[in-house]
Protein backbone atom coordinates (compact mmCIF):
# COMPACT_ATOMS: atom_id res chain seq x y z
CA UNK A 1 0.00 0.00 0.00
CA UNK A 2 2.68 2.37 1.07
CA UNK A 3 4.84 1.43 -1.87
CA UNK A 4 2.11 1.85 -4.39
CA UNK A 5 0.98 5.18 -3.01
CA UNK A 6 4.43 6.67 -2.85
CA UNK A 7 5.10 5.42 -6.34
CA UNK A 8 1.91 7.06 -7.57
CA UNK A 9 2.80 10.33 -5.93
CA UNK A 10 6.25 10.01 -7.48
CA UNK A 11 4.73 9.18 -10.82
CA UNK A 12 2.62 12.30 -10.79
CA UNK A 13 5.69 14.31 -9.88
CA UNK A 14 7.60 12.83 -12.80
CA UNK A 15 4.74 13.48 -15.19
CA UNK A 16 4.64 17.06 -14.00
CA UNK A 17 8.37 17.40 -14.51
CA UNK A 18 7.91 16.12 -18.04
CA UNK A 19 5.06 18.58 -18.62
CA UNK A 20 7.12 21.41 -17.33
CA UNK A 21 10.14 20.52 -19.45
CA UNK A 22 8.02 20.18 -22.59
CA UNK A 23 6.12 23.40 -22.05
CA UNK A 24 9.21 25.43 -21.24
CA UNK A 25 10.97 24.09 -24.30
CA UNK A 26 8.00 25.08 -26.44
CA UNK A 27 7.91 28.49 -24.78
CA UNK A 28 11.55 29.23 -25.53
CA UNK A 29 11.38 27.92 -29.09
CA UNK A 30 8.16 29.79 -29.82
CA UNK A 31 9.50 33.06 -28.48
CA UNK A 32 12.53 32.66 -30.69
CA UNK A 33 10.49 31.75 -33.77
CA UNK A 34 7.96 34.56 -33.35
CA UNK A 35 10.63 37.15 -32.80
CA UNK A 36 12.59 36.00 -35.81
CA UNK A 37 9.53 35.83 -38.08
CA UNK A 38 8.34 39.27 -37.04
CA UNK A 39 11.74 40.75 -37.87
CA UNK A 40 11.98 38.91 -41.20
CA UNK A 41 8.51 40.01 -42.25
CA UNK A 42 9.15 43.61 -41.31
CA UNK A 43 12.31 43.68 -43.39
CA UNK A 44 10.72 41.87 -46.29
CA UNK A 45 7.76 44.22 -46.43
CA UNK A 46 10.02 47.22 -46.46
CA UNK A 47 12.20 45.92 -49.29
CA UNK A 48 9.29 44.50 -51.24
CA UNK A 49 7.44 47.78 -51.45
CA UNK A 50 10.62 49.63 -52.31
CA UNK A 51 11.34 47.36 -55.26
CA UNK A 52 11.33 49.22 -58.59
CA UNK A 53 9.81 46.43 -60.64
CA UNK A 54 7.89 43.20 -60.26
CA UNK A 55 10.96 41.30 -61.39
CA UNK A 56 13.03 42.90 -58.65
CA UNK A 57 10.35 42.04 -56.12
CA UNK A 58 10.27 38.45 -57.29
CA UNK A 59 14.01 38.20 -57.01
CA UNK A 60 13.77 39.56 -53.49
CA UNK A 61 11.07 37.08 -52.57
CA UNK A 62 13.22 34.19 -53.77
CA UNK A 63 16.08 35.19 -51.51
CA UNK A 64 14.22 36.45 -48.45
CA UNK A 65 13.00 34.38 -45.54
CA UNK A 66 9.87 34.57 -43.49
CA UNK A 67 6.12 34.19 -43.78
CA UNK A 68 5.41 36.94 -46.27
CA UNK A 69 8.34 35.97 -48.46
CA UNK A 70 6.94 32.48 -48.70
CA UNK A 71 3.50 33.82 -49.60
CA UNK A 72 5.07 36.00 -52.26
CA UNK A 73 6.95 33.00 -53.66
CA UNK A 74 3.70 31.08 -53.91
CA UNK A 75 2.09 34.03 -55.64
CA UNK A 76 4.86 34.42 -58.18
CA UNK A 77 4.86 30.66 -58.82
CA UNK A 78 1.14 30.87 -59.64
CA UNK A 79 1.75 33.74 -62.01
CA UNK A 80 4.58 31.92 -63.76
CA UNK A 81 2.75 28.64 -64.16
CA UNK A 82 1.46 28.15 -67.69
CA UNK A 83 -2.26 27.73 -67.94
CA UNK A 84 -2.40 24.16 -69.21
CA UNK A 85 -6.08 23.75 -68.56
CA UNK A 86 -5.79 21.79 -65.34
CA UNK A 87 -8.34 22.88 -62.78
CA UNK A 88 -5.58 23.90 -60.40
CA UNK A 89 -4.37 26.46 -62.86
CA UNK A 90 -7.73 27.58 -64.25
CA UNK A 91 -9.54 30.81 -63.57
CA UNK A 92 -8.55 34.41 -63.61
CA UNK A 93 -5.26 35.65 -62.23
CA UNK A 94 -7.03 37.03 -59.22
CA UNK A 95 -8.77 33.75 -58.53
CA UNK A 96 -5.60 31.75 -58.79
CA UNK A 97 -3.67 34.21 -56.66
CA UNK A 98 -6.35 34.16 -54.00
CA UNK A 99 -6.33 30.42 -53.92
CA UNK A 100 -2.55 30.27 -53.53
CA UNK A 101 -2.53 32.93 -50.84
CA UNK A 102 -5.27 31.24 -48.86
CA UNK A 103 -3.45 27.93 -48.96
CA UNK A 104 -0.20 29.56 -47.98
CA UNK A 105 -1.82 31.46 -45.14
CA UNK A 106 -3.42 28.37 -43.76
CA UNK A 107 -0.22 26.38 -43.89
CA UNK A 108 1.69 29.15 -42.14
CA UNK A 109 -0.99 29.59 -39.52
CA UNK A 110 -0.93 25.91 -38.74
CA UNK A 111 2.80 25.89 -38.20
CA UNK A 112 2.65 29.09 -36.17
CA UNK A 113 0.11 27.62 -33.81
CA UNK A 114 1.72 24.21 -33.55
CA UNK A 115 2.96 23.66 -30.06
CA UNK A 116 0.46 26.05 -28.56
CA UNK A 117 -1.89 23.13 -28.13
CA UNK A 118 0.72 21.49 -25.94
CA UNK A 119 0.83 24.59 -23.76
CA UNK A 120 -2.94 24.64 -23.52
CA UNK A 121 -2.96 20.97 -22.62
CA UNK A 122 -0.34 21.35 -19.93
CA UNK A 123 -2.06 24.40 -18.54
CA UNK A 124 -5.35 22.57 -18.30
CA UNK A 125 -4.18 19.21 -16.99
CA UNK A 126 -1.10 19.85 -14.85
CA UNK A 127 -3.09 21.04 -11.82
CA UNK A 128 -5.19 17.91 -12.00
CA UNK A 129 -2.22 15.64 -12.26
CA UNK A 130 -0.79 17.33 -9.18
CA UNK A 131 -4.11 17.09 -7.42
CA UNK A 132 -4.29 13.43 -8.24
CA UNK A 133 -0.91 12.82 -6.62
CA UNK A 134 -1.95 14.80 -3.57
CA UNK A 135 -5.28 13.08 -3.19
CA UNK A 136 -3.60 9.73 -3.44
CA UNK A 137 -1.02 10.72 -0.84
CA UNK A 138 -3.66 11.99 1.55
CA UNK A 139 -5.77 8.93 1.00
CA UNK A 140 -2.84 6.77 1.98
CA UNK A 141 -2.05 8.92 4.98
CA UNK A 142 -5.61 8.60 6.22
CA UNK A 143 -5.53 4.86 5.65
CA UNK A 144 -2.37 4.46 7.68
CA UNK A 145 -3.87 6.60 10.42
CA UNK A 146 -6.85 4.30 10.40
CA UNK A 147 -4.59 1.30 10.71
CA UNK A 148 -2.39 2.69 13.45
CA UNK A 149 -5.36 4.17 15.27
CA UNK A 150 -3.44 7.22 16.40
CA UNK A 151 -4.33 10.58 14.95
CA UNK A 152 -1.66 12.80 16.38
CA UNK A 153 -0.78 15.89 14.41
CA UNK A 154 2.59 14.36 13.63
CA UNK A 155 1.02 11.32 12.04
CA UNK A 156 -1.39 13.36 9.94
CA UNK A 157 0.63 16.41 9.04
CA UNK A 158 3.79 14.81 7.69
CA UNK A 159 2.36 12.66 4.90
CA UNK A 160 -0.23 15.25 3.93
CA UNK A 161 2.37 17.96 3.77
CA UNK A 162 4.45 15.72 1.56
CA UNK A 163 1.51 14.93 -0.66
CA UNK A 164 0.71 18.60 -1.13
CA UNK A 165 4.03 19.02 -2.91
CA UNK A 166 2.42 17.42 -5.95
CA UNK A 167 -0.28 20.10 -6.11
CA UNK A 168 2.32 22.81 -5.78
CA UNK A 169 4.29 21.36 -8.68
CA UNK A 170 1.15 21.01 -10.76
CA UNK A 171 0.35 24.68 -10.33
CA UNK A 172 3.95 25.63 -10.92
CA UNK A 173 3.86 23.78 -14.23
CA UNK A 174 0.45 25.10 -15.28
CA UNK A 175 0.82 28.81 -14.65
CA UNK A 176 3.63 29.52 -17.12
CA UNK A 177 2.00 27.26 -19.67
CA UNK A 178 -1.30 29.14 -19.54
CA UNK A 179 0.40 32.53 -19.67
CA UNK A 180 2.58 31.43 -22.57
CA UNK A 181 -0.41 29.99 -24.39
CA UNK A 182 -2.26 33.29 -24.32
CA UNK A 183 0.85 35.18 -25.28
CA UNK A 184 1.69 32.80 -28.09
CA UNK A 185 -1.84 32.86 -29.45
CA UNK A 186 -1.73 36.63 -29.60
CA UNK A 187 1.66 36.72 -31.29
CA UNK A 188 0.50 34.15 -33.83
CA UNK A 189 -2.64 36.17 -34.54
CA UNK A 190 -0.63 39.32 -35.09
CA UNK A 191 1.72 37.53 -37.47
CA UNK A 192 -1.19 36.05 -39.39
CA UNK A 193 -2.89 39.43 -39.60
CA UNK A 194 0.25 40.91 -41.10
CA UNK A 195 0.43 38.10 -43.61
CA UNK A 196 -3.19 38.65 -44.54
CA UNK A 197 -2.54 42.32 -45.13
CA UNK A 198 0.39 41.51 -47.29
CA UNK A 199 -1.55 38.87 -49.21
CA UNK A 200 -4.39 41.28 -49.94
CA UNK A 201 -2.00 43.95 -51.13
CA UNK A 202 -0.10 41.41 -53.18
CA UNK A 203 -3.27 40.24 -54.92
CA UNK A 204 -4.40 43.80 -55.61
CA UNK A 205 -0.99 44.61 -57.01
CA UNK A 206 -0.66 41.69 -59.37
CA UNK A 207 -4.21 40.55 -60.15
CA UNK A 208 -4.65 43.06 -62.97
CA UNK A 209 -2.21 43.02 -65.84
CA UNK B 1 18.30 23.32 -39.96
CA UNK B 2 19.07 26.09 -37.55
CA UNK B 3 15.61 25.72 -36.12
CA UNK B 4 16.42 22.22 -34.95
CA UNK B 5 19.50 23.55 -33.30
CA UNK B 6 17.44 26.16 -31.53
CA UNK B 7 15.01 23.51 -30.37
CA UNK B 8 17.83 21.38 -29.06
CA UNK B 9 19.42 24.30 -27.30
CA UNK B 10 16.13 25.29 -25.73
CA UNK B 11 15.57 21.74 -24.56
CA UNK B 12 19.03 21.58 -23.05
CA UNK B 13 18.58 24.87 -21.23
CA UNK B 14 15.20 23.81 -19.89
CA UNK B 15 16.53 20.43 -18.81
CA UNK B 16 19.45 22.02 -17.03
CA UNK B 17 17.24 24.48 -15.19
CA UNK B 18 14.81 21.77 -14.17
CA UNK B 19 17.58 19.51 -13.01
CA UNK B 20 18.98 22.36 -10.97
CA UNK B 21 15.66 23.12 -9.33
CA UNK B 22 14.98 19.45 -8.72
CA UNK B 23 18.33 18.96 -7.09
CA UNK B 24 17.93 22.01 -4.97
CA UNK B 25 14.56 20.84 -3.72
CA UNK B 26 15.79 17.32 -3.16
CA UNK B 27 18.76 18.53 -1.17
CA UNK B 28 16.56 20.71 0.94
CA UNK B 29 14.20 17.90 1.63
CA UNK B 30 16.71 15.25 2.46
CA UNK B 31 19.47 17.13 4.14
CA UNK B 32 17.49 17.87 7.22
CA UNK B 33 19.53 16.45 10.00
CA UNK B 34 18.16 13.64 12.00
CA UNK B 35 17.97 14.72 15.52
CA UNK B 36 17.06 12.61 18.39
CA UNK B 37 13.38 11.88 18.36
CA UNK B 38 11.29 11.45 21.48
CA UNK B 39 12.38 7.86 21.73
CA UNK B 40 15.60 9.13 23.20
CA UNK B 41 13.93 11.40 25.65
CA UNK B 42 15.85 9.34 28.14
CA UNK B 43 18.41 12.07 27.88
CA UNK B 44 16.07 14.68 29.18
CA UNK B 45 16.09 13.05 32.58
CA UNK B 46 19.26 14.97 32.98
CA UNK B 47 17.22 18.09 32.90
CA UNK B 48 16.64 17.20 36.51
CA UNK B 49 14.72 20.39 36.84
CA UNK B 50 16.79 22.64 38.96
CA UNK B 51 15.15 25.30 40.98
CA UNK B 52 14.46 28.22 38.72
CA UNK B 53 16.67 31.25 38.54
CA UNK B 54 19.62 29.14 39.43
CA UNK B 55 22.37 29.20 36.86
CA UNK B 56 23.17 25.93 35.20
CA UNK B 57 25.81 24.01 36.99
CA UNK B 58 27.82 23.55 33.88
CA UNK B 59 30.22 26.46 34.23
CA UNK B 60 31.01 25.60 37.82
CA UNK B 61 29.97 22.05 38.42
CA UNK B 62 29.46 22.61 42.08
CA UNK B 63 26.47 21.05 43.78
CA UNK B 64 24.83 19.49 40.80
CA UNK B 65 26.26 16.75 38.73
CA UNK B 66 29.13 17.57 36.43
CA UNK B 67 28.46 17.27 32.72
CA UNK B 68 30.24 13.96 32.66
CA UNK B 69 27.67 12.50 34.93
CA UNK B 70 25.17 12.10 32.21
CA UNK B 71 27.60 10.56 29.82
CA UNK B 72 26.73 6.97 30.68
CA UNK B 73 23.37 6.97 28.91
CA UNK B 74 25.02 8.37 25.82
CA UNK B 75 26.10 5.10 24.33
CA UNK B 76 22.55 3.95 24.63
CA UNK B 77 21.05 6.91 22.89
CA UNK B 78 23.82 7.02 20.35
CA UNK B 79 23.40 3.42 19.45
CA UNK B 80 19.69 3.90 19.09
CA UNK B 81 20.33 6.69 16.67
CA UNK B 82 22.95 4.73 14.85
CA UNK B 83 20.46 2.08 13.96
CA UNK B 84 18.43 4.86 12.57
CA UNK B 85 19.07 5.26 8.87
CA UNK B 86 18.22 8.82 8.26
CA UNK B 87 16.02 8.15 5.32
CA UNK B 88 13.88 5.99 7.52
CA UNK B 89 11.71 8.77 8.71
CA UNK B 90 8.93 6.30 8.84
CA UNK B 91 10.65 4.33 11.51
CA UNK B 92 11.15 7.43 13.51
CA UNK B 93 7.49 8.08 13.12
CA UNK B 94 6.68 4.60 14.25
CA UNK B 95 8.82 4.94 17.29
CA UNK B 96 7.19 8.20 17.99
CA UNK B 97 3.81 6.65 17.69
CA UNK B 98 4.89 3.88 20.00
CA UNK B 99 6.25 6.29 22.49
CA UNK B 100 3.09 8.35 22.52
CA UNK B 101 0.85 6.01 24.49
CA UNK B 102 3.43 5.57 27.20
CA UNK B 103 3.86 9.24 27.56
CA UNK B 104 0.15 9.69 27.69
CA UNK B 105 -0.43 7.02 30.27
CA UNK B 106 2.26 8.24 32.61
CA UNK B 107 3.12 11.78 31.76
CA UNK B 108 5.07 12.44 34.89
CA UNK B 109 6.89 9.17 34.92
CA UNK B 110 9.94 9.95 32.92
CA UNK B 111 12.20 7.74 34.85
CA UNK B 112 15.78 8.67 35.14
CA UNK B 113 18.03 5.81 34.18
CA UNK B 114 19.76 4.10 37.03
CA UNK B 115 22.93 6.06 36.53
CA UNK B 116 21.07 9.19 37.55
CA UNK B 117 18.78 7.88 40.10
CA UNK B 118 21.11 8.91 42.84
CA UNK B 119 21.68 12.56 41.97
CA UNK B 120 18.19 13.41 40.92
CA UNK B 121 16.31 11.46 43.52
CA UNK B 122 16.63 13.92 46.38
CA UNK B 123 15.29 16.67 44.20
CA UNK B 124 12.48 14.69 42.78
CA UNK B 125 11.14 13.27 45.96
CA UNK B 126 9.88 16.30 47.78
CA UNK B 127 8.22 17.87 44.75
CA UNK B 128 7.10 15.84 41.78
CA UNK B 129 8.55 17.88 38.98
CA UNK B 130 7.70 17.18 35.43
CA UNK B 131 10.68 18.07 33.36
CA UNK B 132 10.33 20.31 30.36
CA UNK B 133 9.82 18.71 26.99
CA UNK B 134 10.91 19.74 23.56
CA UNK B 135 9.71 16.77 21.60
CA UNK B 136 5.95 17.15 21.58
CA UNK B 137 4.88 17.14 17.97
CA UNK B 138 2.63 20.14 18.24
CA UNK B 139 5.54 22.31 19.24
CA UNK B 140 6.59 22.15 15.64
CA UNK B 141 10.20 22.71 16.48
CA UNK B 142 12.20 23.09 13.28
CA UNK B 143 15.23 20.94 12.79
CA UNK B 144 18.54 22.70 12.83
CA UNK B 145 19.94 23.68 9.48
CA UNK B 146 22.61 21.30 8.35
CA UNK B 147 25.72 23.37 7.60
CA UNK B 148 26.17 22.94 3.88
CA UNK B 149 29.93 22.80 4.04
CA UNK B 150 29.92 19.87 6.43
CA UNK B 151 27.03 18.23 4.68
CA UNK B 152 28.90 18.19 1.42
CA UNK B 153 31.80 16.41 3.04
CA UNK B 154 29.55 13.91 4.74
CA UNK B 155 30.59 15.00 8.18
CA UNK B 156 28.28 14.38 11.07
CA UNK B 157 28.42 15.27 14.70
CA UNK B 158 26.65 15.41 18.00
CA UNK B 159 25.98 18.53 19.96
CA UNK B 160 24.53 18.72 23.41
CA UNK B 161 22.76 21.94 24.16
CA UNK B 162 21.45 22.92 27.53
CA UNK B 163 18.50 25.25 27.29
CA UNK B 164 16.67 27.24 29.90
CA UNK B 165 12.98 26.69 29.51
CA UNK B 166 10.97 29.55 30.87
CA UNK B 167 7.50 29.04 32.30
CA UNK B 168 5.93 30.36 29.11
CA UNK B 169 7.67 27.66 27.07
CA UNK B 170 10.15 29.97 25.45
CA UNK B 171 13.81 29.35 25.53
CA UNK B 172 15.86 31.59 27.74
CA UNK B 173 19.57 31.03 27.64
CA UNK B 174 21.25 28.28 25.72
CA UNK B 175 24.62 26.79 26.54
CA UNK B 176 26.83 24.48 24.70
CA UNK B 177 27.42 21.51 26.93
CA UNK B 178 29.19 19.24 24.56
CA UNK B 179 30.67 20.47 21.33
CA UNK B 180 30.69 18.40 18.20
CA UNK B 181 34.13 19.67 17.41
CA UNK B 182 32.76 21.79 14.60
CA UNK B 183 31.77 25.33 15.26
CA UNK B 184 29.26 25.18 12.42
CA UNK B 185 27.37 22.34 14.07
CA UNK B 186 27.50 23.99 17.45
CA UNK B 187 26.21 27.28 16.10
CA UNK B 188 23.47 25.64 14.06
CA UNK B 189 22.29 23.64 17.04
CA UNK B 190 22.37 26.62 19.39
CA UNK B 191 20.53 28.80 16.91
CA UNK B 192 17.88 26.18 16.33
CA UNK B 193 17.27 25.41 19.99
CA UNK B 194 17.15 29.09 20.83
CA UNK B 195 14.01 29.42 18.71
CA UNK B 196 12.32 26.33 19.96
CA UNK B 197 9.19 26.17 22.04
CA UNK B 198 9.04 23.83 24.96
CA UNK B 199 6.53 22.34 27.24
CA UNK B 200 7.57 24.05 30.45
CA UNK B 201 8.51 22.09 33.50
CA UNK B 202 5.80 21.81 36.09
CA UNK B 203 5.94 21.57 39.77
CA UNK B 204 2.58 20.46 40.98
CA UNK B 205 0.69 21.89 38.06
CA UNK B 206 2.49 25.21 38.01
CA UNK B 207 4.87 26.01 35.19
CA UNK B 208 8.33 26.76 36.41
CA UNK B 209 11.50 27.51 34.61
CA UNK B 210 14.02 24.73 34.32
CA UNK B 211 16.96 23.55 32.32
CA UNK B 212 16.84 20.79 29.82
CA UNK B 213 19.52 19.09 27.80
CA UNK B 214 18.80 18.72 24.13
CA UNK B 215 20.95 16.31 22.18
CA UNK B 216 21.18 17.10 18.51
CA UNK B 217 22.71 14.69 16.11
CA UNK B 218 23.78 15.70 12.66
CA UNK B 219 24.01 12.76 10.42
CA UNK B 220 25.09 13.10 6.80
CA UNK B 221 22.67 11.50 4.42
CA UNK B 222 25.22 9.40 2.60
CA UNK B 223 26.38 7.76 5.77
CA UNK B 224 24.84 4.34 5.96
Amino acid sequence: MNNLSSSIVDLSLWVLALFSIASWTVILVKIWIYTRLARQDREFHRWFWQARSVADAEDLAQRAKGNSAELARRGFAVLRAANDGALERSGSRRLRLERAMRDGLQARQRSLESGLMLLAGVGATAPFVGLFGTVWGIMDALKSIGVSGSAGLDVVAGPIGEALVATAFGIAAAVPAVLAYNYGLRRAKLLVAEMENFATDFIELLAEE
Amino acid sequence: MSEYRVRLTALMIVLAVHAGIWRHLAVERESQPVFLPPATVSVTMESAPRPMAEPPPEPSPGPAMPPESWLPPLPQSLSSSAVFPDAAVERARDELADAEPHAASAPAAIEPPPAHAAPSAPLAVEAPIESPRFDAAYLNNPKPKYPRLLEQRGIGGRVLVRAEVQPDGRCGQVRLIQSSGFKLFDDAALAAVKDWRFVPARRGGQAVSAWVDVPIIFKPENAS
